[in-house]
Order: C-alpha cells, then sequence, then structure tokens
C-alpha cells in the first residue's frame, strides 16, 4: 500500500542477514533509535545523514588505499542521478539497456541481492524490481546518501543501503542469493582478498557476478589518461556519443581517468580465484568468443568456458570493443552447495 | 460461412473470425508476440481465432485482408512522382521492400497461414478490400443502428484519409473523401512527432498533455497549414511536412513557424509544449466536427458510427457527443487498424451472405463488449503459478470480490485478469490494473511504480452505469472507454490562492477533484460505463468497492506497463504483477498478495 512516510532503513529480510563486523552469525542486529547495536559485542552504530554506518577497519594492510578511494568517491560520487530523479525513469532506463535487463530476468523473483560497491544506488534501485530485496553496500556516504534519497523520494521498501568496508562486512555467511560487484574489486588494494570476502556471503548454490577492468583492453584507457589533459573530454567514446548531462560527463570522466587506484584483470586470473572459493564457472558478458556462450538466452546460463587460446583471443578482441566503454567485463558463477 | 479476417504489414496487425454472421473471436498479434504494434502477418492471432472456433484453415470459407496492395502501392508511385525529385532518395529505398512485401502478399499470406500446419488455404481464395471500406465495416455493422452516417479519419489507408460514408441494412456507400496527402490522423502524427513522441503511439500522450496548455497555437496552424473548406474538407500545406518524400515528419519550416526546433524525447515538457499541444488538439476538435457536420448535412442520419485511428481521440468524441449534430453516437472499439481485421471479415460476410451480419440484440451492439481474445481456465492458471512457485490461494466468487474490494479500499493497487481478453487499445475490466480514485497519491504512484511512465499520465474511471450522473456530466453508455466528460462541479475542489497560479506540470500535484486520480487537469474523464450485462464480475466489484467507500466508481488502466504490450495470458501477467508494485493480483479465482511471495 502506498505511504507517505519514509520506508524504513532495511527491509526486514535484510536486517535479518546483518551483523556486527567481526560479530558471530547468532547475533543480529537491533535498531536501538537512531542507532544498530550489536547484541552481542554491545557495539553501536549511528546513522549518519540517514546512512546506517557499519563502516569498520580492515585488519591488516591496505589503510591508504581504501582512504584514498574513498574520499576520491566522496568527492565523486559516481554513477549519479542526472535526469532519473523519478523511480519510473530509472526503470524504463535499465529495461532499455540490455545489461542491466539480462541482469534482472536471469535473478528472477523474490531473491536476495547484495551488490558491494553500490555507488550511487542505480542498480540496486532497479534490481529491486520483481520483488527482490537487495542490499547495496559502499564506503562513500556522498554517494549513499544519493542512493537513500532517490529511496525516500519514491517510498521504495526493497532496496536498503549502507556503509560498509568490503574487507570487514557487517553481513552474515551464507546468506545472500546473488552476490554482486560490478566495477568496484579492482579499485580496493587486493581484489583477489575482496572477492573471497564477498564469496563468503553468498549462499551455498547462490550467484557471484563479479565485473572488472579487463586486461589488456583497458590499456587504450590509460593512454587516453596520459592524454585527456591535452586533448579535453571528447576523446572518451562515451562522453561523445551517450552523455548528455554536463555534470555527469565530468563524473564519469573523474571515474575513469582520476581514479587514486585501479587494477587490471583477465579472464583466467578470475577462473583461479574462482576455483580457490570453490565457484562454478557460469558465463562472462561479453561472451567468450567460439563458446556456446554466444548464443546463451539467459546471463546466468551454464556455458563453457572455452579453452585459454579462445580467452586470449576474446580479450584481445575487446580491444576494438569495451575497450572504449571502460574495457569492464563480468564473469558469473555458482558456489558450491556445501 | 466461415471468414478469417487479417490485417498487418502497416501497423497493428489482428485476426478475427467471423462463423454464421457471429464474431467468434478477434486479437491483435501483438498481445501473443509481446511485440508492442506487432504488424508482421498475424500468425499467432490467426491460430488463436481458429483454435476458439474448433476448426481447422480447411474449414475457413474465405480469407479477408483489410487494404489492396496495388492500391497503396499505386499510391506510394504517385506521391514519390508529384513531389519528385526531392522524394528520390527515400523511393529508391522504399521501392524494394514495397515490391517484395506488398505485391507478394497474397502467397505471403497464404505461406504464412499454411506454415502453421492448422490445415491449408488456397491463395486464390483470399479477398483484398478497400481500407476504408475494412473500417466503415467495423464501424457500422457490429453498431446498434439500422441505418447511420459513417465517418472514417486515419493517417492514411490507400489514398482516401478522410471518408464520409452511409450505412443501411448490408450496404455501406463511400460517398466522400480527403485524399493522401491531406490527412488529420498525419497531422496529429506530425505534432506527436513534433512533441518528441513516437507517432503512432504517442498521440495518446499529446491529447494527455494538451490539457495543461493554451490553445494559443491554434490561429496560426489554422493560418498557415490548413486550409479548410465550408463542405468540412480540408488540405494541408505540404511546404511544412515531410512525410511524404522523407523519413520524418516535420521539416525546418514548421519547426521555425512555431519557434523551437523538435523536443528530443529526454527533453523535459515546457510550457511551450503543453501550448502546441493544446492547439494540436484544438484544431483536430475543429476539423473533427467540420466532417461530422458535412456527414450529417449529406445524410440526414440521426446516428453516428466513427472508426479509424483518429476515433480513439476520446476528447473529440466527448465533443461530438455533446455538441455534434447526431443524436446517437458509436465508435468501434478497436477503430485503429487492428480493427479493420474484423471489418474486413464482416464486411465479405455481409457481401456474401444474406441478412446483415452480426445479428443486433435487444438495441445493443454486436461487438459482445468487445470481449473478444483468449480465456484461461483454473488448470491453465493454476500450472503456470505452481511452475513459478507463486504463493496463493483460490477462493470463490463472493470471497474473491470481498477480498479485491477490502484491497482497493485500503489504497491497495490490484492486477485483475479476468475472462476473455479484450480486442483493442482499453482495457475494459477483463486485462486492468484497479486503484482507489479517491486516493490523492493514485495518479503517481501507477504513474511511477506501476507504469513507469510520464507522471502527467491521465487514468480513466470506470463506474457503474447507473451511478455514472453522480460523477459526471454524462449519463449514457460508454461500455468502451471512449468518450471523455466533464466530472460535476459539487465534485471539483475550488483551488485556494497558491494552488491557483500553478501553470503547467506544476498543477498535477494540486487535489483538484473529489475523486483526484481519475480528474484531469481540466477537470474532465474518460469514461467506461459498466453494467451487469456488458461485464458481470467486474460490475459486481465495483459495487462491492461502493459497498466500502461510497463510490461507485475504481481507477481502470491497462495491465501493462510502459512500452509493452497489454497482458494475454496468466505468465504474462504474473511477471507483470512481479516486475511492478502492484499489491494484489487477481487471475481468476486465484488470488496472490504481493508481501506473501
Amino acid at each position: 500500500m502506498s505511504t507517505q512516510t519514509a520506508p524504513s532503513l532495511f527491509s526486514k529480510r535484510i536486517l535479518e542477514r546483518l551483523r556486527a563486523p567481526g560479530a558471530s552469525d547468532r547475533a543480529s542486529l537491533v535498531q536501538d533509535g537512531n542507532a544498530f547495536r550489536c547484541p552481542e559485542t554491545g557495539e553501536t552504530f549511528p546513522v549518519i545523514n540517514g546512512i546506517p554506518s557499519l563502516f569498520a577497519p580492515s585488519p591488516g594492510e591496505g589503510k591508504d588505499v581504501t582512504d584514498k578511494v574513498r574520499s576520491f568517491y566522496e568527492e565523486n560520487p559516481f554513477p549519479s542521478y542526472e535526469g532519473l530523479e523519478e523511480f519510473g525513469e530509472l526503470v524504463s532506463k535499465g529495461h532499455a539497456n540490455s545489461f542491466s535487463k539480462n541482469l534482472l530476468d536471469a535473478i528472477g523473483y523474490n531473491k536476495t541481492i547484495l551488490e558491494c560497491g553500490c555507488g550511487t544506488g542505480q542498480l540496486s534501485h532497479y534490481l529491486q524490481l520483481n520483488n527482490n530485496h537487495v542490499l547495496g553496500i559502499d564506503m562513500s556516504l556522498a554517494s549513499l546518501g544519493l542512493a537513500v534519497e532517490h529511496k525516500n523520494r519514491n517510498a521504495l521498501t526493497r532496496a536498503s543501503f549502507a556503509q560498509m568496508n568490503i574487507f570487514n562486512l557487517a553481513i552474515k555467511d551464507n546468506s545472500f542469493d546473488v552476490v554482486i560487484s560490478h566495477g568496484v574489486l579492482h579499485h580496493t588494494f587486493d581484489a583477489r582478498r575482496a572477492f573471497a570476502e564477498i564469496i563468503k556471503k553468498l549462499k551455498p548454490g547462490g550467484i557471484i557476478m563479479v565485473g572488472l577492468y579487463n586486461r589488456p583492453a583497458r590499456l587504450p584507457t590509460l593512454i587516453r589518461s596520459k592524454l585527456i589533459g591535452l586533448f579535453g573530454p571528447n576523446i572518451d567514446f562515451v562522453v561523445r556519443s551517450r552523455i548528455r548531462d554536463k555534470r555527469k560527463a565530468a563524473i564519469w570522466i573523474a571515474d575513469q581517468y582520476y581514479n587514486p587506484h585501479e587494477t587490471w584483470h583477465s579472464l583466467d586470473e578470475v577462473m583461479g580465484w574462482f576455483r580457490e572459493n570453490n565457484v562454478e564457472y557460469l558465463n562472462a558478458s561479453p561472451a567468450i568468443l567460439g563458446t556456446d556462450g554466444e548464443d546463451a538466452d539467459n546471463l546466468f546460463a551454464e556455458t563453457s568456458p572455452g579453452t585459454r587460446y579462445q580467452r586470449c583471443v576474446t580479450q584481445l578482441a575487446w580491444l576494438g570493443t569495451i575497450a572504449r566503454e571502460g574495457a569492464l567485463f563480468d564473469v558469473i558463477g555458482k558456489k558450491a552447495a556445501s | 460461412m466461415i471468414v478469417l479476417g487479417l490485417s498487418a504489414f502497416y501497423h497493428d496487425s489482428a485476426a478475427a473470425l467471423i462463423r454464421d454472421g457471429e464474431i467468434v473471436a478477434a486479437a491483435q498479434e501483438e498481445r501473443f508476440t509481446r511485440k508492442k504494434n506487432d504488424s508482421d502477418l498475424p500468425v499467432n492471432a490467426a491460430a488463436y481465432c481458429l483454435d476458439t472456433a474448433g476448426i481447422s484453415l480447411d474449414d475457413v470459407d474465405h480469407i479477408a485482408f483489410y487494404d489492396k496492395p496495388l492500391l497503396t502501392f499505386d499510391r506510394l508511385l504517385e506521391t514519390y512522382l508529384a513531389y519528385a525529385p526531392s522524394g528520390f532518395g527515400s523511393f529508391a529505398k522504399a521501392i524494394p521492400i514495397w515490391v517484395k512485401d506488398k505485391l507478394l502478399q497474397k502467397s505471403r499470406i497464404a505461406k504464412g497461414l499454411n506454415d502453421l500446419g492448422l490445415g491449408s488455404i488456397n491463395e486464390e481464395t483470399i479477398l483484398f478490400g478497400y481500407h476504408h471500406h475494412s473500417h466503415a465495416a467495423a464501424a457500422f455493422y457490429p453498431s446498434p443502428f439500422d441505418e447511420a452516417a459513417i465517418v472514417i479519419m486515419d493517417g492514411v489507408g490507400e489514398w482516401a484519409t478522410t471518408s464520409i460514408g452511409f450505412g443501411k441494412d448490408r450496404d455501406i456507400r463511400l460517398e466522400r473523401e480527403v485524399r493522401f496527402p491531406h490527412s488529420l490522423g498525419m497531422l496529429y502524427s506530425a505534432f506527436t512527432y513534433y512533441l518528441g513522441f513516437k507517432v503512432n503511439d504517442g498521440e495518446y500522450k499529446v491529447m494527455g498533455l494538451a490539457p495543461y496548455g493554451e490553445p494559443v497555437y491554434a490561429d496560426l496552424i489554422m493560418d498557415k497549414l490548413l486550409d479548410v473548406k465550408d463542405d468540412g474538407s480540408f488540405r494541408m500545406d505540404m511546404s511544412y511536412f515531410n512525410y511524404t518524400t522523407g523519413l520524418t515528419m516535420t521539416n525546418d519550416k514548421f519547426a521555425k513557424l512555431f519557434g523551437e526546433p523538435r523536443r528530443d524525447q529526454a527533453d523535459p515538457l515546457t510550457d511551450f509544449h503543453m501550448n502546441i499541444a493544446r492547439s494540436a488538439q484544438a484544431v483536430a476538435e475543429q476539423l473533427i466536427m467540420g466532417v461530422c457536420l458535412e456527414a450529417h448535412r449529406l445524410t440526414g442520419s440521426k446516428n453516428l458510427c466513427l472508426a479509424g485511428g483518429v476515433a480513439l481521440n476520446c476528447v473529440a468524441n466527448g465533443l461530438i457527443q455533446r455538441e455534434g449534430p447526431f443524436e446517437n453516437i458509436w465508435i468501434q472499439p478497436a477503430s485503429g487498424d487492428a480493427g479493420s481485421a474484423l471489418g474486413i471479415a464482416l464486411a465479405a460476410a455481409n457481401l456474401l451472405g444474406e441478412t446483415r451480419v452480426p445479428a443486433r440484440r435487444n438495441g445493443h451492439d454486436a461487438m459482445l463488449g468487445s470481449y473478444l481474445g483468449p480465456s484461461y481456465d483454473d488448470d491453465e492458471i493454476r500450472a503456470v503459478l505452481d511452475e513459478y512457485g507463486a504463493a496463493y490461494e483460490r477462493l470463490d466468487d463472493d470471497k474473491l470480490i470481498g477480498t479485491v474490494a477490502d484491497t482497493l479500499a485500503a489504497d491497495g493497487i490490484v492486477g485483475w485478469f479476468q475472462g476473455r481478453m479484450e480486442f483493442g487499445p482499453r482495457a475494459l475490466g477483463n486485462r486492468s490494473i484497479l486503484g482507489n480514485p479517491a486516493s490523492a497519491s493514485m495518479q503517481k504512484t501507477l504513474n511511477m511504480k506501476i507504469k513507469y511512465r510520464e507522471s502527467f499520465r491521465p487514468f480513466a474511471p470506470a463506474v457503474l452505469r447507473e451511478d455514472a450522473a453522480a460523477h459526471f456530466k454524462f449519463d449514457g453508455d460508454s461500455p468502451y472507454m471512449l468518450i471523455v466528460a466533464p466530472v460535476r462541479d459539487e465534485d471539483r475542489i475550488e483551488l485556494s490562492g497558491e494552488d491557483k497560479n500553478k501553470t503547467g506540470l506544476d498543477r498535477l500535484n494540486v487535489v483538484r477533484a473529489k475523486l483526484p486520480a481519475i480528474t484531469h487537469v481540466d477537470y474532465s474523464a474518460r469514461i467506461q460505463t459498466v453494467t451487469p450485462d456488458s461485464n458481470k464480475r467486474f460490475y459486481d466489484l465495483i459495487s462491492a468497492f461502493k459497498e466500502r467507500t461510497g463510490n461507485g466508481v475504481l481507477v481502470n488502466t491497462s495491465f501493462n506497463v510502459r512500452d509493452e504490450p497489454v497482458v494475454c495470458s496468466p505468465d504474462d501477467a504474473y511477471r507483470c504483477f512481479m516486475a511492478t508494485e502492484m499489491d494484489m493480483l487477481a487471475l481468476g479465482n486465484f488470488v496472490l498478495r504481493k508481501d506473501a511471495q
């Protein structure tokens, strides 16, 4: 039923999947006025500007990278909402985009979805269609602020947002049907370790989708980043052909060319992560050339990973295709049933 | 005698089947293929029609197609020659396609149908009718009148764009016509295009946007774009348009006349666009009224039948009903090209038969409420729900009506899927999304979280026939939701100082009536009247809602989201329910609650 009051910070199905960073899976968080409390450790977590902050530092190294990337996205919330203020517009745009539409169709109905590195939350908001419950987490309070603003303005109830550290998640293990991290892990100090952290949160038999900058397809972007100061933003294909709004173009340029930290990854490397974490390969987007992935009618279909040679040719071919749009590729896998 | 009527290859393909003078089935192809405005040969719709009749192609006496391909070809050829050489580029491009598609239509139709594996037809038995005859037949034969004036207005068929005729018993004579390129449909589409909406689809949006503006450009349009004669016929100054020779509707000269370039679909709607929409609507109403006056003068009939795409302009229809020269009007609910599949089948049946068909019953029309599409039984529905693992319960009729009415009364939004699908663009209570018209947030919620479309789009009421006059300045039958009438003065809310001065889309959020969700900014509403005869179950539901709220009115909008065809099967309905913020789905007697999924 329609309601005029702001929707709650977490839907019930999401709240029961949360715990304090480092606490046991038995201790669910409790909302205590304008804060969340862990009954086990007694710790409390504040709600800052409408965003639950469940952030805890990572154990061990990497703090300098984390801090740099975080402050970058505090200044440059990505991808921002220009022209998508109303939920209906966001949904129309998501339906028109074959990547997001295929993702939604593949996920199905009534699922729980964790998006690690949700930025300003468009994809999380879109995926709450089909009665799915989505938790979007990010480090940047500025980005999450825009996500929550969209949520409240449109009275959306099934997408929730929280500030978390991907290396120290405030989420119970084996709790989500689907885990997505689209274009995020390559901005962490150790993408492989981040992958191992997020995969813990996936239910056995659940689906993981991880999107990363490709080596070698990211190379043209690196070259452009050396030239962009000289020739200006129009050397970027996306700015030339897709983005109409000036502010949105500036945010895209900052994210692509001025990011303080990024790493590049190959198909074989991700498949190695899959093996280490008991994840079975399902599919890649774009598809691996010469495999049945090219004709798959479902993004989560079980397809052949191809040979090392096919994967190598595929990635060289990406130099001519996805390279101009940020060189992001996604690999999809299924966590083994325990 | 069994006749299968088809329309295809332009837009909105459809099939309809007549057996022994009764309309057995009719449906649009888009509902089956899920491609909006699908224009391919309607093989799925044809298969559905045969299945409903329980027959194969071998049993069909005649296949009737809704226009004459050679005449259409002739129009293309002549238009290009008349406007040569500027049109040669697109002419050269269009010719091979038309030669292939249009001239070989006979064999293409035969092959497409025979490939269904449902018996076979001989291509020599295919009949071709005139486009406007198809429309006229769809408008007159199912109407409740023995004799009537007939007015057909659309974009273009073969040559005719506006036709005036007279129907009596089995005879239809078309007496006057305006020919391409002079076309009210094309004029309206040109403004649709100029306002950044999609031609053949966004015309409703122009009509919906119009009440937000003022008709400040109407005189300019009349002066510069049109030359209207005393007899209602008109010519357009083609130097402002590009559709005869190019691939766009309007040109730079058109944009200069109004002072702004064509709106890009992503640009915001401004007062300028609203004023253009209102002006185009005002001119359209004036032209339509002129043609109707001439039709009345020529025929002397007190009855009028309307069809053709322009007849879907329900604002103009309301005006004709209130202020026009006719006592009675009847509008074919599938008045676009889809309806001509039915029209040409009826034309053939009347031409080749001995009595007028279909027979009318006690002064009612013979459209069967336009509920001419597929229906699904309990087993079929249950199989789909189990396949999805949906949580549902099956209720008996009384419990179903009560449960749905309770949800609606608590401002819940319900997907209502019952019986046979409607033929034509409107949902009339069998493939509908329903809501409480008294809720102040209903219009916005429906637009933004159910239909995912522009927030200015208005919604229409379904009202108990006997309660129509209690809410609207209207006390007649409008079973097909094709007439717009004013909301009663008592139901309007006087605006306070600040709200009064709001302009454009800001007026959207002002509560301006007792039933805000169905009252447009100009205090109008597009009405569907419901009787126990037309749709018993829907009537019972609205009555149960009235018991709970005092209003025998529901918001009734088609069961689909933006840019998708209306749902046809239980599978379509489940997916649409899950992809939107509907609270409840009633599939026949099965009820699904969103919060239980």
